[in-house]
């Protein structure tokens, strides 16, 4: 019988080939944070000249304008693939499933998530955030935006068989991401009132690492019901 | 090419019946297929033809029945059976932002080192030496469906599964492909394939299945 290749060199494969096409595919990738920029921008220019407003809720809409361009970014993380038959080559592949996925989830993270934290720091003035809380606001991002991608890919993977499933998908994960969301902005601001930001970043630690461990194998079988049908 | 071990390997369908929404797609169907045999399914346009090499691959499952994998259910030791089966369907599973080359890379990491066949060379024998390096949205329906068929070039595996293998290639690409089945067989290998055309292949048992 034949062996099949190493896992580590198929994980390998399979992330710089979709490095590749995200850098070949780069207009539909830069869409997320081009919405995020422009939504953040929208609630500076919307509440005026008066800091006020924008100071108690800048952190939550810092928030959902993340939450809002990962659910935004979903849409393309199984689609291509279910359409052109890569997703079948990838659930008849011997290899557990679940790592496979874990691979593509996380370089979509580093297409669509890891950009939203390069930008951050330029919007943090539009949102009058602390120049003190702008490391923790990264911080929290850095921790909640790939913990947001792997509960979504659960729901994009549910929904990728149906024609109109964009919109479903987000309900389905929406509720989910109501945890990420409490405790990054709580971070956020329990930084600017000059406390220390530990349990919450702790809380979305411990997130992370439960969204790591489950979410992938959700992911895999949400998939297998997909082509299934 | 293929280890003897398996060489006494047998795929079965037992009773499988297949129901697409309110239609039956087909009922109490048997087959058997040895090491070295060509199970050929034929059958007019939308009689389940996909469904059955779906069901075959473990990508659907019946509405009852069960494919037997050496007399073993194959969604027992599912990833055991993906081990010796590739899988080409009408999706070819070809990304057209990439190279034929690079699309290749993965079939073949995924296949044992020594039976390996080199991207390169298969690629010469696909007739696709010139547009090694260009994206495949660049290429014709047939030239794509060369990449998405390359995969069994580069296969050590024993178990195929063809849909329309033939469609949208020409007449040298027909016979390479015929070439390619005969040998395979040959060294014991197994084929299920759906298709209009009834391949020729010189020496070989092809079993007929009509849906």
């Amino acid at each position: 019988m034949t062996q099949p290749a190493k896992l580590s060199a198929i994980l390998r494969i399979l992330f710089t080939r979709d490095i590749r096409l995200i850098v070949r595919r780069w207009g539909d990738i830069i869409q997320p944070v081009v919405f995020y920029l422009i939504i953040i921008i929208l609630f500076s220019l919307g509440t005026g000249a008066d800091p006020g407003p924008l100071k108690t809720i800048g952190a939550a809409v810092l928030w959902v304008a993340a939450l809002l361009s990962t659910l935004l970014g979903l849409e393309s993380l199984f689609r291509s693939d279910f359409d052109d038959g890569s997703l079948e080559q990838l659930a008849l592949s011997p290899h557990p499933l679940a790592l496979l996925l874990l691979t593509r989830v996380g370089t979509h993270w580093i297409a669509t998530g890891l950009p939203l934290l390069l930008v951050t720091p330029l919007l943090a003035e539009l949102l009058y955030l602390d120049a003190s809380a702008i490391s923790i606001v990264l911080v929290s991002l850095l921790i909640g935006t790939p913990t947001l991608t792997l509960i979504g890919s659960v729901g994009a993977a549910l929904t990728v068989g149906l024609r109109r499933g964009g919109l479903l998908s987000a309900l389905i994960v929406l509720p989910l991401y109501i945890p990420v969301l409490i405790f990054g902005t709580a971070a956020i601001q329990v930084t600017m009132a000059g406390l220390s930001p530990a349990s919450e970043l702790y809380a979305l630690g411990a997130m992370l690492a439960l969204a790591i461990t489950l979410a992938p194998l959700a992911t895999g079988t949400a998939l297998r019901i997909s082509l299934s049908a | 090419m293929l280890n003897s071990s398996n060489l006494q390997a047998k795929l079965s369908g037992v009773e499988l019946s297949q129901i697409l929404g309110a239609r039956k797609l087909f009922s109490n169907l048997m087959f058997e297929l040895q090491t070295g045999q060509v199970l050929l399914i034929r059958g007019a346009n939308g009689c389940g033809k996909t469904s059955l090499l779906r069901i075959i691959c473990g990508l659907a499952l019946p509405e009852s029945g069960v494919v037997l994998w050496d007399n073993k259910n194959i969604h027992q030791e599912p990833s055991e059976y993906r081990t010796i089966l590739t899988y080409v369907g009408h999706r070819a599973g070809v990304k057209l932002d990439l190279t034929p080359e690079e699309n290749l890379q993965l079939v073949a990491v995924n296949q044992a080192q020594e039976n390996r066949l080199s991207i390169k060379t298969t690629l010469d024998q696909l007739g696709l030496r010139k547009q090694t390096h260009l994206q495949c949205r660049y290429l014709s329906q047939g030239q794509l469906r060369r990449v998405a068929l390359g995969r069994l070039w580069l296969s050590g595996t024993l178990l195929w599964v063809l849909d329309e293998p033939f469609t949208a290639l020409d007449d040298n690409g027909i016979a390479d492909l015929e070439t390619l089945l005969e040998t395979h067989t040959r060294q014991g290998g197994m084929v299920v394939m759906a298709s209009h055309r009834v391949p020729l292949l010189r020496d070989v048992t092809i079993s007929e299945l009509v849906l």
